[in-house]
């Protein structure tokens, strides 16, 4: 109580003011008055299939008289006087004035909403029409994406949006995926933008599947999406809020942008049963080759005895006569091999994909539903590694009565992915890496039936890993319930909760049988993490247009917001039998290598918020908006945040002098400055801790300790983003051409970053807000409808953007490397510059007197004769700042065709899957494979190997950035990522017929990349990526 | 009137959540599973699991993630060649590795070569975390015994933690005032003589702990703790270092009235825990690990024959468990111990691999320094505590300082041949005619007998062996390589304060 007193007493003021709004508006309802009345009938249809609209509002013009038409279409009205004029509309159908001119019946064909200026645009907390927007808002319809074979909505938006950056982590099936809008600013922090699901912000940053692997390395293996649990089919559409001045209403959440999805809901109307069912197949594109059985044996020999000629210093490698009566090679015989194993073969399979979408929808004026069902399966290219959805959504609004209206969200999903361990990084043991590595003479299985050694123990046979066990599930439950009340006089109020809830379990096991060199004796795991989110916001909207000029829409809310988590593993070594997997770690026999662990965190957020929207004669907007957040994340000092925003446009087409014209249909500026926070990045950053995790073995127990690992900084703050925005939206020829031109300035102050402590002291870091980063950049988007004709149509869609992110400010307290300048760009490359390999005496360059033959030859950039951290360049940048999407649909009577290419410039990547003469020569006995491109390295027989040889480059210890640009390449690319081919059975077909449409389609994905680089796939540069797929699907839909 | 319901309870709704949104007591940050100051160091126990924090980098398994810098660390004696135990195995006449290129063999280490460098260097962080914890012990309520037990503890430690940078980079700027520990400005690097003074100042705050244990080598629960015979141990291992052979003596005296001994057979000091010729070993089970015998044997390895044919077996006949490759013993120095040596039963001339085949010296690249021969395991890792600080260094030690001060006295012939006596070898003539060759004598003598425990480098250094020996092998060392260069990540942050070793590049 006490509590809540003291509450009441800061609060009474905006309480004061609240009310006092609240009455004056209520106040101002209208009496209304009773005259003589005709009555007028009618039917409202729908253009497109000419069956009658039930819901349809029916006003008479200048009064409040109105109804709704029945379930059929059918309506009756009262009118004072039959020169009356009737307003008839209905959602996404464009609004016909009728004069009755004397007629009392009145029969009217609506025409679906095309033209995008009167589009309602989801924002948060309320809707907008397009035309009222000031800020820089994406908006994107489901129709429109390709949902086929892709498990995530966030792969389909690849390219589909202006600025924003979509990269794919891995191909494994459900893999995650990287997003960032208009460029990642953030060096230390999270990148992601926030995701809100129907009004509701969701936990996107935490993968509820990270049960570690504790001293087994195979973490990599589970990194997926969390939005895989959303069925893409289940989505109406996508709101992307890119600048402050847009997100500013999610404060502190909102600096990466926002991304809104909304499902969809019934339409009233007669049933709607949609039936997808799409079945993909996946074929392994070429993968980067390794020797084969006496290819191996022969290199194994050579590169062996290059090393013994390095190792000697004979020959080119020093002063001593060449004498190889110390050498013995590897294999005596190189022929003499029982077997050839191609192992990529042996772990690999073709993919399939099956997919299966049931949604049932519809309504009547007061109640609408929509119920949907998915099943989705991928069998990934790799065996044992799949991902499966079970999903099912149920979204009802009911209308109690013609002020209250209340609905609910519904959702569940079960996702469960398996995987035989192998990941983006790949740099723990995993079956690709062993694939690529195993000796191709040695069979899968030896003579007694157990899966083989190779040469080199450590390399674990890669056939090994099918027999793990790697299951993750996940079931998460999402429930959103909200109420709203018109108040009066276009006041409303509505109460939004919400609820996230994930659950997930890992089950993990090595079997003995597997004989894996790092875990002789089993090793079982079972963990379960377990995050929920909840969520109470309350709002009042205010839509009310005075005089017919002045539009006046605002919002003023405030928001209760929980995350929690939880977790729990047990993991165990020493199993005596495999029977039961991890389903009884019990029985793990070796207990003081037995694992528990547990954890827990909670986080609350209070927050008000407000946007004040106001538009005169809708050519001049102005929106205010702004966020109060208060979080137990922030740190003692800094509890409480506000961010504000103000943005303005000039819809120029509204002006007299363009209000006819037909060239140019739209044509509005935009102009707009917020702020928002980056909260993710604070956690327990503020706090001195003392973790546990250092335990220490003394006797013959493990003793718990606790070691300082974090100095406190209580005037922590949270990073704020501001955005400066300039955009243009444009209109041409009666709204066949469309699109936006952006231009943004975006900056990061008060950069969590850590204030380095010297390495003499216990904590090398603290978190502290120094430094400012920057990005700017354009962004241009086009839709196009090229051509219109009864039997053909093609449209095209363009989506281009370009930024620079850059430092302004750096960390004081951080002395910064002679070769890295203030306000370089991030993901700047920085390393020596290399000038091909030395490959004779007179190629050594006076500055490397060290140097041996094969080594690469580094430049001296400041001629002072040493290398060092002086010679550091900067060689390029490592990410994409210009992406491109780019589709195009033609129609063709009943067929239609669509291509969409993706395309992402100017970064650089390290060449992937370079030969390792290191594996294969220089292990003695135990060699390891390696790929065929082993023929291009340097080495005494062969002088045009370009690649460099086996001697160790002394220079290499003193290269303080250990990068170079020997094998870094250009990576920019475009990608043909989809097309499809579909054929509409023609509707008189089904006339009468119980079912209403029907269409097949085909599809392709990844089809073709088209790229300088030369490795593997420029977006996935890594040694062992997970192999690509071109994929092939058919589908058909059907309506019931 | 429904209307009106609906209007109040909107109202409230609204109303509602505006209380809630200036409630500051839901926003206190919660915290559920580390400690803070506020709550941690109040009772022995907490104080013992924040001494237990302090020996991380001590262990045998692979090393340690330090929540302070985001980065993961080898441990200071794990058998990798990452680590700081490993390291100076094979810059010395005794260790090779396997493959080409070592930097540390070849003398090629740089600023940038990262690794074992930066391993060995973080260590310095635990110097302050040491220093952090006794002024934490100083401000808790606990009596004055337990106290001045734990500081003994952790100044022992932190004595070690100084000796191990010492030897490796030099002085260093470590801290040990409490109240510079927050602090962001960069110290420069002391000259020797104040370094030393800080080990010693540990080492002789330690020995006069009257709560201090001597040892725990009858004390299963606490061995591997810090003890006074290792301080003195450590005391020994500085004074040679800086060829202080007064001090040496007195330290190395002190160390002979505590009970130390000899084992009669020199295998079972590394089979059988706890004996009683260690004076600090770390300990080792399935918890955590010791990959000393999996880092030497061959990838190819099922089974070893010592010089006497006696049989040794790694794991199960039927699942070979070999090894990783990584070094060996150079015939050279193998062809220093006499054939009668018994500490000869502890290497492998040969061996049989798993395709049956038997291979000796004519393709070996070297010996197989075994040291732990009742290995048998199904495991990788081995369960057999590693000697840092054991009693035949002790007697040679000794026996060095004496000789250094007085000659080849009878109490240093004696002291070095009870080392000898139990190798069943005898010490020549020769060796005891002079200082300068009973000297020599040592310094072979303890490669023998400490070969690959890590002792070789500082031993050669401080014979003045170190450089020329490799220069005779044929690489490219130079004088300054006796310590290694300062990490460059080090000197970029300090803006040059903190000065590189001699010799290097920035």
């Amino acid at each position: 109580m006490r509590i809540i007193k003291r509450c009441m007493a800061i609060q009474s003021k905006l309480l004061l003011l609240f009310l006092f709004l609240s009455i004056k508006v209520l106040a101002a309802e209208p009496s209304v008055s009773v005259n003589f009345q005709t009555p007028v009938k009618g039917k409202i249809t729908s253009a497109t299939d000419g069956l009658g609209l039930p819901g349809a509002t029916i006003l008479v013009k200048g009064t409040k008289t109105s109804t709704t038409t029945d379930f059929d279409g059918n309506f009756t009205i009262d009118v004072p006087n039959t020169d009356a004029v009737l307003i008839i509309s209905f959602t996404g159908f464009k609004t016909q004035e009728i004069a009755l001119k004397g007629r009392t019946t009145l029969n009217a064909a609506l025409s679906e909403e095309t033209t995008a200026l009167d589009e309602i645009v989801i924002v948060g907390y309320g809707t907008m029409r397009k035309k009222d927007l000031t800020g820089a808002v994406a908006s994107v319809k489901t129709k429109d994406l390709n949902t086929v074979a892709s498990s995530s909505i966030d792969k389909m938006l690849q390219g589909r949006v202006a600025g924003m950056t979509v990269v794919q982590r891995s191909t494994q099936p459900g893999a995650g995926i990287s997003v960032n809008i208009r460029g990642a600013i953030s060096p230390n922090g999270n990148n992601a933008p926030l995701y809100v699901i129907d009004g509701v912000p969701i936990l996107n940053a935490a993968s509820a599947d990270q049960t570690n692997t504790g001293t087994y390395d195979l973490k990599t293996g589970i990194d997926r999406d969390p939005l895989n649990s959303l069925n893409p089919s289940d989505i109406e559409s996508i709101e992307v809020l890119k600048d402050a001045s847009a997100a500013a209403i999610y404060g502190a959440s909102a600096a990466n942008g926002v991304v809104l999805i909304t499902t969809k809901s019934g339409k009233n109307g007669k049933i709607k049963v949609e039936y997808r069912s799409t079945v993909t197949g996946q074929m392994m594109k070429k993968y980067p080759e390794v020797l084969g059985a006496k290819n191996f044996r022969e290199q194994a020999n050579f590169w062996s005895k290059e090393y013994y000629l390095y190792a000697q210093k004979m020959g080119v490698y020093g002063n001593n006569p060449v004498n190889l009566s110390g050498y013995n090679p590897i294999f005596a015989d190189v022929n003499n091999y029982k077997t050839e194993t191609n192992w990529m073969d042996e772990v690999s399979r073709d993919g399939f994909i099956i997919d299966q979408n049931l949604s049932v929808s519809g309504g009547t004026e007061k109640t609408k539903y929509f119920l949907a069902y998915n099943y989705y399966k991928n069998d990934g290219l790799l065996k044992n590694s799949d991902f499966k959805r079970n999903s099912i959504r149920l979204n009802l609004d009911q209308e109690f009565s013609p002020k209250l209206k209340g609905g609910v969200k519904l959702s569940y999903a079960m996702t469960g992915a398996n995987s035989a361990s192998f990941g983006p990084e790949g740099n723990g043991d995993n079956m690709i890496l062993n694939a690529l590595r195993y000796a191709p003479d040695i069979p899968v299985l030896d003579e007694n039936g157990f899966y083989s050694k190779s040469y080199r123990q450590n390399i674990n046979n890669p056939a090994s890993f099918l027999s793990f066990t790697d299951d993750t599930k996940t079931n998460r439950i999402f429930i959103a319930p909200y109420i709203e009340y018109k108040i009066a006089g276009g006041l409303s109020f509505k109460a939004q909760g919400g609820y996230d809830g994930q659950q997930s379990t890992r089950e993990f096991y090595i079997p003995v049988a597997a004989r894996n060199t790092t875990v002789t004796t089993g090793f079982g795991q079972w963990g379960s993490t377990n995050l929920s989110s909840g969520s109470a916001e309350g709002f009042l909207n205010y839509d009310k247009t005075f005089n017919g000029k002045h539009r006046i829409s605002a919002v003023l809310g405030a928001g209760y917001y929980q995350n929690s988590g939880y977790g729990f593993g047990l993991g165990g070594y020493g199993f005596f039998t495999d029977a039961f997997g991890a389903s009884n770690v019990g029985i793990a026999e070796e207990r003081s290598r037995s694992e528990i662990r547990s954890w827990r965190n909670e986080r609350t957020k209070l927050s008000q918020f407000f946007r004040f929207n106001y538009g005169y004669d809708d050519k001049y907007i102005l929106t205010f908006t702004g966020r109060r957040d208060g979080s137990s994340y922030f740190s003692e000092n800094n509890k409480w945040a506000f961010f504000p925003s103000v943005s303005a446009a000039w819809r120029i087409s509204g002006e007299s002098f363009l209000k006819d014209s037909k060239t140019l249909s739209d044509l509005k500026f935009r102009v707009g400055y917020g702020t928002s926070g980056n909260e993710n990045i604070l956690g327990a950053n503020s706090l001195s801790l003392y973790q546990s995790g250092y335990n220490y073995l003394f006797g013959d127990t493990m003793n718990t300790g606790l070691a300082l690992t974090q100095i406190s900084n209580p005037d922590l703050k949270w990073e704020t983003d501001y955005t400066i925005n300039i955009g243009i939206d444009y209109g041409f020829f009666n709204q066949r051409l469309t699109g936006a031109v952006e231009l943004y300035q975006r900056g990061a102050k008060d950069l969590l970053d850590y204030r380095t402590l010297p390495s003499n002291n216990a904590v090398g870091r603290v978190a502290a807000n120094i430094g400012e980063t920057q990005s700017r950049g354009i962004e241009i988007s086009l839709k196009s409808l090229n051509i219109e004709t009864e039997t053909f149509t093609w449209n095209t869609t363009l989506d281009f953007s370009k930024f620079k992110t850059t430092w302004v400010k750096r960390n004081p307290a951080v002395s910064l490397p002679v070769y890295v300048g203030e306000k370089d760009q991030l993901g700047t490359i920085y390393g020596w510059k290399t000038n091909g390999i030395i490959k004779t005496q007179a190629d050594k360059p006076s500055y490397m007197p060290n140097a041996e033959l094969g080594n690469i030859r580094y430049e001296d950039i400041n001629n002072d004769g040493v290398l060092d951290s002086k010679d550091v360049v900067k060689l390029g940048i490592g990410l994409p700042n210009t992406t491109l999407g780019f589709g195009n649909t033609l129609a063709y009577r009943n067929f239609d065709l669509n291509f969409f290419f993706y395309g992402a410039f100017g970064f650089k990547r390290s060449l992937g899957q370079i030969p390792d003469t290191w594996v294969i020569g220089n292990n003695g006995v135990a060699p390891g494979n390696t790929f065929t491109s082993i023929s291009e390295v340097w080495n005494s027989q062969n002088s045009n190997g370009w690649m460099p040889g086996v001697a160790v480059n002394p220079y290499d210890n003193s290269n303080p950035t250990a990068t170079n640009d020997f094998f870094l390449t250009e990576a920019s690319y475009i990608r043909l990522s989809s097309i499809t081919l579909g054929y509409t059975m023609p509707a008189k077909l089904f006339e009468n017929k119980t079912i209403q449409g029907l269409r097949f389609f085909l599809d392709a994905q990844n089809v073709a990349t088209i790229t300088k680089y030369k490795g593997f796939d420029p977006e996935f540069a890594v040694q062992n990526p997970y192999p690509q797929a071109l994929s092939i699907s058919l589908g058909v839909n059907v309506n019931f | 009137m429904k209307k009106n319901i609906f209007k109040q309870y909107g109202l409230y709704l609204v109303i509602g959540c505006m209380l809630f949104t200036s409630c500051e007591d839901a926003l206190d940050t919660k915290i559920y599973s580390d400690m803070t100051p506020e709550n941690f160091f109040k009772t022995e126990g907490d104080i013992k699991s924040g001494v237990t924090g302090l020996y991380v980098p001590c262990t045998t398994n692979w090393g340690y993630s330090d929540g302070g810098t985001g980065s993961w660390y080898n441990a200071l004696f794990n058998a990798d060649t990452n680590a700081y135990l490993a390291a100076g195995f094979y810059s010395t006449d005794e260790g090779l590795a396997y493959g080409e290129g070592n930097v540390y063999e070849n003398f090629t280490i740089g600023p940038a070569s990262g690794g074992a460098l930066n391993n060995t260097y973080n260590v310095i962080r635990f110097v302050a975390r040491c220093t952090d914890i006794i002024n934490q012990i100083a401000k808790s309520p606990v009596s004055d015994a337990v106290k001045d037990h734990y500081t003994a503890e952790v100044k022992t430690l932190r004595a070690y933690y100084m000796f191990a940078l010492l030897d490796w980079f030099g002085p260093v700027n470590v801290k040990l005032d409490p109240s510079t520990l927050g602090d962001n400005t960069i110290l420069p690097r002391p000259d020797l003589a104040t370094y030393v003074g800080y080990i010693e100042s540990d080492l002789n705050d330690a020995v006069a702990s009257s709560n201090f244990p001597d040892k725990y080598n009858g004390d299963n629960a606490n061995w591997g703790h810090m003890s006074k015979a290792i301080a003195y141990g450590i005391q020994m291992k500085l004074y040679l270092h800086q060829k202080n052979w007064n001090k040496v003596k007195t330290a190395t005296e002190k160390l002979m009235t505590m009970g130390f001994s000899l084992l009669p057979n020199y295998e079972d000091v590394f089979n059988n825990a706890r004996n009683n010729e260690q004076i600090w070993a770390i300990p080792s089970n399935t918890a955590s690990d010791n990959y000393f015998v999996t880092e030497i044997l061959p990838a190819d390895f099922k089974k070893g024959y010592n010089l006497n044919n006696t049989p040794y077996i790694r794991g199960d006949e039927k699942v070979f468990i070999s090894g990783w490759q990584v070094y060996c013993m150079r015939w050279d120095f193998y062809d220093t111990f006499q054939n009668t040596d018994k500490r000869k039963k502890s290497m492998l001339e040969r061996y049989t691999t798993q395709s049956g085949e038997l291979k000796t010296r004519t393709v070996m690249r070297g010996a197989i320094p075994l040291k732990f021969t009742n290995t048998q395991f199904a495991l990788y890792g081995i369960q057999k505590e590693q000697p840092i600080i054991r009693y035949a260094e002790v007697l040679l030690s000794y026996a060095e300082a004496e000789n250094q001060l007085n000659g080849p006295t009878t109490n240093a012939v004696n002291a070095a041949a009870l080392v000898t006596e139990r190798a069943n070898v005898s010490i020549p003539d020769a060796a005891k005619a002079g200082k300068q060759a009973f000297d020599d004598f040592l310094l072979a003598e303890r490669g023998r007998e400490l070969y690959f425990e890590g002792q070789r480098r500082q031993d050669l250094i401080r014979h003045g062996k170190y450089i020329s020996g490799a220069v005779s092998r044929g690489k490219n060392a130079q004088d300054f390589n006796v310590l290694y260069p300062i990490p460059q990540y080090v000197i970029i942050e300090s803006n040059k304060i903190v000065k590189q070793n001699e010799g290097y590049t920035n």
